[in-house]
């Protein structure tokens, strides 16, 4: 069992979305600590509302109502201009659709996001060589555009992106959805890297397989949580822990 | 159908407001180009209809009776040519006026009421119904320039007499109406006209004969003809009163400054037009790439390619049909400043209503033509599958170049994301360079005109007037004083003094053309030449470029020229150009001309004064010191402040529309290219605020995108301007002698201008792009 300080917290957090007059509670009063180092998984059936509140955590998204703390610091009321600032400091995302950006190679869209918080150029390009070797995409692959890149070199790309600032927490909404089995593992293995490295990671997820990843799993159910399952570091094979796992989710109706 | 008004209406619901930009762009376009057709279709018609309305004579001359014989009259009336001729007893004399806040020195004439003219014919505008014992009745230009009203005060000052009369009637008349040639006329009652007549017993008596010609282009001709045959036995002073015009050169007086203003309204709505034509087929463009999975799904649900296509004609071809409607009908508002201030200028009413032939053009071509673009754009739906443009299928950008490899390029993020993001828009980038270009363009013209009409006359005062002086003086024959120059020249006040001429002789032996005579021209202060030199020996001679045209001469030419029966030839040795003599126009040394004038003598002083002089003062103490040798004095700097006074109001009113416009047109331009650029491209934007982009940076990176454009096309447009501009001027303004023209255009100015343009449009393009502040980077993110 992992014992950290708590990086992330949130407090009675409500996310509303009206809707041609119908309001649509998403979140419901949700209390909820990410520790720091931990690798959590957000599950739920479809609809439970887990992308939302991973956008809520990273502050990508306001909460309706209720506090969101990160690392010490109250996020929920701070304007769109400082949440952008300590995402560029604190968080790296990687999405399902993986959004590079197209008009500029995969090199630039690395570089770019590692600007915003480091302005020695050659340092960046330092790490991002690092980087693109951790998750093994090739040299000519960073000249090229997002469009011409594979769905598992895009997502790996997107990842280098997330790392290039060294964020305390990395927010997966789905990385493997869009990807076949062999890309999906491929950047499930880096994103344990990255964790086992001591950086967190807050991943939605509707896999199994990704899930197991994790050491914290949550399951969310129509707003609230209604279900977590501490599980050990991944260590692959253990088949403890993935019956674990598979016990909990039986549980929550999965 | 129903269906596809429903699908244009959802279309303009959708995009509220790049729809009102879309119209309000449409609706100036459509204003400006109305009021150019109206003004080019109908405008310059208007000076020959209201001639022919009056039966106006095509040539005139006016003389006192000590010169006038009867002999004249039949002379001119069985000329080969004249239709008509009319004698009119008039009393004509040099006197002065006052007109708007300047007085004015000119040849007047007073009509007897009574006189029933057959030939230019006077058309009563305003009239008091009781007269007064004091009555006079004023050219139009008096009321719509001069300011005067019915019932004001109006004097006439005849040497030292001073004739005060009450304005009690407005009029317009083609030939005399008019303060822009040498010869200005009134109308006084039949009463007072044989009172004033009685009183200064034979002195003012005159005579004008007054003809029509079958052909006016030959008008000129026949003119030069009588003037030749009455001045054959006068001597070169008597041929000076003499006041002789055509119908050709008063069009010229009459028209050249409105002329040059509807020239620019033209122009300008030309521009406008054009730009209209892009941003209407950039937006159209747009609409449909933007909506382009909207298209796919409706495919998918079954419409068909063509319902499609109609939903986006009706919905583009409607927004222009309506809006150029409205833009016809706020011409129709605009239109009585138009003619308010070609009326102060020319002092002809122009009664210009709604017409229809413009208004129906303008909406006609705006809308045919957005149909076009419409069409064109849309056709493309045709050839997409529903699959295809559900999954973007036209991919707006295929991006071939890394443009400024972030890793190896140097610069701040924020600059190069910028221009990454300019570099990748080349199509809509060169739209944006030729609309600033082309209202950079014409902005130039405007500041280009206003600076050489309004701040600083000279170059235009030069073209226009010819050799200018500060003052000038006419001396009296009967009283001549040859040593006049030198003592005036002793003035403590006095820069510079000289003898200056201008009197008509013949070339060619029948052509009348106006000679300047002066004993040296390296001391005139405007240098006429463009091309040779002045002349310097007396058997030299300079002539109009244009009127050398015509003849075929060049510099090392030779020309015959005569006056009376003195002929001899003169070598040409420059060409020179102004517009006084409407392009015919010469220089001889007061030498050269008394090769064919042997008793020449000065009658003409031109002074100019030390700087900070003032002239209506000095003008008296010369009047008072010197008045028994001088007939007349002229304050030409009055006379240039009065004849440029209501052009100067017209440019001045230009030249801000133009701007503001200009400023309209462009924060149009981006907010549509900036609208559309927001919404296309969404996502990147939500991921580059999800990655840690602030609004700041993000709308820093777009609004700094569009200043190498506006620079360009500003600079583009600046310098076209600055290379076109004299050209431009000189091809409008040729045939009035004009060959070279020269207005100064400030460099400063134009770096100015486009500095202003640049920072204009960064200021726009942060607005616009602030919108980008409003949405969250999740909702970008999850469009």
């Amino acid at each position: 069992m992992l014992m950290s300080n708590v990086i992330l917290s949130t407090t009675k957090l409500c996310k509303t979305f009206s809707n041609g007059g119908t309001q649509q509670h998403v979140l419901k009063n949700l209390d909820l600590e990410i520790f720091d180092g931990d690798f959590t998984v957000i599950m739920g059936s479809s609809g439970a509302g887990k992308s939302t509140l991973l956008y809520a955590l990273s502050g990508m998204d306001k909460p309706t109502l209720g506090k969101i703390n990160f690392a010490g610091q109250e996020i929920s009321g701070m304007s769109n201009d400082k949440l952008a600032v300590l995402r560029r400091k604190n968080c790296g995302f990687v999405f399902q659709q993986v959004y590079l950006l197209d008009s500029m190679s995969v090199m630039d869209n690395v570089v770019a996001a590692g600007l915003l918080s480091n302005k020695n150029k050659k340092q960046i390009v330092q790490s991002a060589e690092k980087l693109f070797s951790m998750v093994e995409l090739k040299r000519n692959d960073w000249v090229k555009f997002p469009s011409q890149l594979s769905g598992g070199e895009a997502q790996r790309a997107g990842i280098v992106r997330a790392l290039i600032n060294n964020p305390k927490i990395v927010f997966a909404d789905e990385p493997t959805g869009a990807l076949n089995s062999m890309y999906g593992k491929a950047v499930l293995d880096v994103l344990t890297n990255v964790n086992m490295n001591g950086q967190s990671i807050v991943m939605v997820t509707h896999d199994l397989n990704s899930a197991r990843r994790g050491n914290r799993i949550i399951y969310l159910k129509d707003g609230v949580i209604c279900g977590e399952c501490k599980l050990g570091k991944y260590v692959s094979g253990d088949r403890d822990r993935h019956e674990k796992l598979r016990t909990f989710l039986a549980e929550m109706g999965w | 159908m129903r269906k596809i008004f429903m699908l244009a209406a959802a279309n303009i619901r959708k995009a509220k407001s790049q729809t009102v930009s879309f119209l309000l762009i449409i609706v100036i376009s459509s204003l400006l180009l109305n009021l150019g057709l109206v003004t080019m279709l109908n405008y310059s018609n208007n000076f020959d209809k209201k001639y022919t309305e009056l039966n106006s004579a095509h040539i005139w001359q006016v003389m006192n009776n000590s010169i006038y014989k009867d002999e004249y009259y039949n002379y001119v009336k069985n000329l080969k040519g004249v239709t008509e001729t009319e004698k009119r007893d008039v009393l004509y004399f040099k006197g002065s006026f006052t007109f708007g806040k300047s007085d004015i020195e000119q040849n007047i004439v007073l009509f007897d009421a009574d006189n029933k003219n057959k030939i230019s014919k006077v058309s009563y505008i305003d009239k008091l119904d009781k007269l007064p014992a004091d009555a006079i009745f004023l050219p139009y230009i008096m009321k719509a320039g001069g300011k005067l009203k019915l019932g004001e005060h109006f004097t006439i000052e005849r040497g030292k007499t001073k004739h005060v009369f009450t304005v009690a009637g407005f009029y317009e008349e083609m030939n005399t109406g008019t303060i822009n040639t040498q010869l200005i006329g009134f109308i006084l009652p039949h009463n007072e006209w044989m009172e004033l007549k009685e009183t200064t017993g034979d002195k003012l008596d005159g005579t004008m004969l007054l003809s029509r010609v079958n052909d006016k282009e030959q008008g000129k001709r026949i003119s030069s003809e009588i003037y030749n045959h009455i001045i054959a036995n006068l001597d070169v002073q008597q041929t000076a009163t003499i006041q002789e015009l055509d119908y050709e050169t008063l069009k010229l007086a009459r028209t050249t400054t409105a002329n040059m203003g509807t020239s620019v309204i033209i122009l300008f709505s030309l521009v406008i037009t054009l730009v209209s034509l892009i941003v209407i087929r950039f937006r159209i463009r747009n609409s449909i790439e933007t909506d382009i999975n909207n298209i796919g799904a409706l495919k998918a649900v079954g419409y068909t390619s063509k319902q499609l296509i109609k939903s986006f004609l009706v919905q583009f071809s409607g927004t222009a049909l309506l809006a150029s409607l409205f833009g016809g009908i706020l011409s129709l508002f605009a239109l009585p400043v138009l003619k308010e201030g070609y009326s102060a200028q020319t002092g002809i009413i122009w009664n210009q209503g709604f017409d229809a032939k413009s208004f129906i053009i303008s909406i006609a071509f705006i809308v045919l033509i957005t149909v076009l673009v419409s069409f064109q754009s849309a056709r493309k739906i045709k050839k997409l599958e529903p699959i295809t443009a559900l999954r973007n299928g036209i991919t707006t950008h295929s991006f071939k170049r890394n443009y400024l490899p972030l890793d190896k390029s140097k610069g701040s993020v924020n600059y190069l994301l910028s221009m990454k993001t300019m570099l990748h828009n080349t199509r809509q980038n060169i739209m944006i360079v030729v609309i600033i270009a082309a209202i950079c363009f014409i902005s130039v013209f405007a500041l280009v005109i206003y600076y050489n009409m309004v701040v600083n006359d000279k170059a235009f005062v030069d073209v226009i007037a010819g050799e200018y002086s500060n003052a000038s003086l006419m001396l009296d024959n009967d009283n001549y004083n040859s040593h006049l120059i030198e003592q005036i020249g002793e003035n403590s006040q006095v820069r510079k003094v000289i003898y200056y001429d201008s009197v008509s002789a013949l070339y060619n032996n029948n052509e009348t053309f106006n000679i300047y005579v002066t004993k040296d021209f390296s001391v005139t202060e405007n240098k006429k030449c463009y091309d040779g030199r002045d002349p310097i020996h007396d058997n030299e001679i300079a002539l109009n470029g244009y009127l050398a045209g015509n003849l075929k001469k060049k510099i090392g030419d030779t020309i015959t020229v005569r006056l009376g029966k003195k002929s001899s030839e003169y070598l040409i040795t420059g060409l020179m150009q102004t517009a006084n003599g409407s392009a015919y126009d010469s220089e001889l040394t007061a030498a050269g001309f008394k090769r064919i004038c042997s008793s020449y003598k000065p009658m003409n002083i031109f002074v100019y004064l030390k700087k900070g002089t003032n002239t209506k003062l000095f003008l008296k103490d010369i009047q008072n010191e010197y008045g028994n040798y001088i007939k007349s004095i002229q304050n030409s700097d009055e006379m240039k402040e009065s004849m440029l006074n209501v052009f100067v109001q017209i440019i001045t009113l230009t030249a801000y529309v133009i701007i503001l416009i200009t400023a309209a047109i462009i924060a149009l331009i981006l907010f549509l290219v900036i609208k559309t650029l927001v919404i296309r491209n969404r996502q990147e934007f939500g991921i580059k605020k999800a990655i840690g982009f602030t609004t700041r940076q993000l709308v820093f990176q777009l609004s700094l995108s569009f200043l190498p454009i506006a620079a360009l096309g500003s600079v583009i447009g600046g310098v076209i301007g600055y290379l076109g501009i004299n050209p431009l001027l000189t091809i409008m303004m040729r045939s009035m002698g004009i060959m070279k023209m020269n207005f100064i255009i400030q460099p400063v100015t134009l770096i100015i201008l486009c500095l202003a343009i640049c920072i204009f449009t960064y200021i726009v393009a942060s607005l616009v792009s602030l919108r980008i502040r409003k949405i969250s980077a999740v909702s970008l993110i999850s469009e």
